[in-house]
């Protein structure tokens, strides 16, 4: 059977106690708010050339307040009329996380008009 | 003659000395119950369906998660837990199921920091989401670190130096070398053949650089040397004494590690995962070595 409580033991306590305390705070009030859909907003970040390629890279955030799940994440280029277009897919983006994704041309996206969107998702 | 001086200093050590213990006492029960979670629950870490679901789980599910954990910790504090005696009342139980869910979701969440599950771009909420799910099985883990810390559930430290010093002071050097050896390797591989063929471990390599890797090779290292050197009351003032060829705590840990790491690239051949060049391969071994360590500082201490 224990002894009693030691100071050692009274010190962990209180340390434990308060890193439960602090979990319980960011779960109830840093939660998002789960009355506004799911936001997955892309972006174009940034254009690398990589060889004969150019690497366009594409950050996808969710604005939203639910979670989304099959993010499809599209970027179309069309250069002198001729149109060059890909997809990807994010699984799961959580309110406020970002995926960073690259999408791979053979023409410079500066040279003609580039656009990235969101086509679609799931409601997990 | 004894001065009324020398009373009182004789008394002041005599109080340091006891609070010393006491902290050294506090100190080995956390480790034990770190251990214990790491032994239960570092199998479930690599498992890429469980970060998912903590990118969606909501505040009211990860409330009643916690409040199951600390029932489920009660009643384990009072029947195993991670001390080296038993809790009788239920507040002690109480307390130290504070304490158990707190260990568990500290290291859950520095585990999966560590694995670069929960980064500094992660959200704060979507990250808890994560830990809160991930500290399911190292909770547990801690409520019974005492029966797999032990093996046996009623062994405290104090029946176990008694024990240990009959049981292995026969044991020749070579042939306790070679079987810690052998449950080394037997533990990494019943651990890590779960791991290996999942994409998890290419996924995890894919995150982490050089100096990353060596954070995850420095924790395993440690982590091993917890388990069996600090926290495993299984014949541990044994372990400290034996003689063999690596049977130093510090050169057995080291050795260890490298037959888990070895475990692990044969694991990772057999499985036919893509590890070529050798940087790969190296890399993917440090990662799936981690819980091997883990699998094989369990197996020494079944032994």
């Amino acid at each position: 059977m224990r002894s009693e409580g030691t100071l050692a033991e009274s010190v962990t306590l209180a340390l434990c106690a308060a890193v439960l305390a602090v979990v319980v705070g960011v779960i109830l009030f840093l939660g998002p708010d789960k009355d506004d859909p799911p936001a997955p907003v892309a972006s174009t970040e940034a254009v690398e050339q990589v060889g004969d390629e150019f690497h366009v890279t594409v950050v996808v955030r969710n604005t939203g307040g639910r979670t989304a799940a099959n993010v499809q994440v599209n970027a179309e280029l069309v250069v002198d009329g001729e149109t060059t277009a890909g997809d990807q897919t994010v699984d799961f983006l959580a309110p406020g996380n970002e995926a960073s994704l690259a999408f791979v041309f053979a023409d410079d996206p500066s040279s003609g008009d580039l656009t990235v969107g969101v086509s679609g998702f799931l409601n997990p | 003659m004894v001065t009324e001086e020398g009373d009182s200093v004789g008394t002041v050590r005599a109080r340091d000395s006891a609070s010393r213990g006491q902290w050294e006492d506090e100190l080995v029960a956390v480790v034990r119950a770190v251990s214990g979670g790491l032994l239960f629950g570092v199998p479930l870490l690599y498992t890429m369906e469980l970060w998912w679901v903590g990118e969606h789980t909501d505040a009211p599910q990860m409330l009643l998660i916690l409040a199951l954990l600390a029932v489920v910790l009660i009643v384990l504090n009072l029947t195993a837990g991670f001390r080296s005696t038993q809790d009788v009342r239920l507040r002690d139980a109480a307390a130290d199921s504070v304490k158990a869910l707190a260990i568990g979701i500290v290291v859950s969440a520095t585990v999966l920091w560590m694995l670069r599950v929960v980064t500094v771009e992660t959200s704060a909420f979507s990250a808890m989401g994560k830990i809160v799910n991930e500290s399911v099985p190292f909770c547990l883990g801690i409520g019974v670190a005492r029966f797999l810390l032990s093996g046996r559930p009623g062994l405290s430290d104090e029946k176990d130096e008694g024990g240990a010093s009959a049981s292995g002071s026969g044991t020749r050097p070579l042939n306790a070398s070679v079987a810690e050896l052998g449950a080394t390797v037997l533990g990494a591989a019943f651990v890590g053949l779960s791991i290996a063929p999942t994409d998890e471990i290419p996924m995890l390599t894919s995150s982490m650089d050089p100096p990353w890797l060596v954070v995850v090779v420095v924790t395993s290292l440690v982590a091993s040397y917890a388990i069996v050197f600090v926290a495993g009351f299984a014949r541990q003032g044994d372990r400290h004494e034996q003689e063999g060829i690596f049977q130093t705590p510090g050169v057995e840990t080291i050795v260890t590690y490298l037959a888990s790491l070895v475990v692990a690239a044969f694991l990772l051949w057999l499985f036919q995962r893509d590890v070529w060049p050798a940087s790969n391969l190296l890399d993917q071994m440090i990662v799936l070595g981690f819980p091997a360590t883990i699998g094989g500082a369990a197996g020494r201490l079944a032994l």
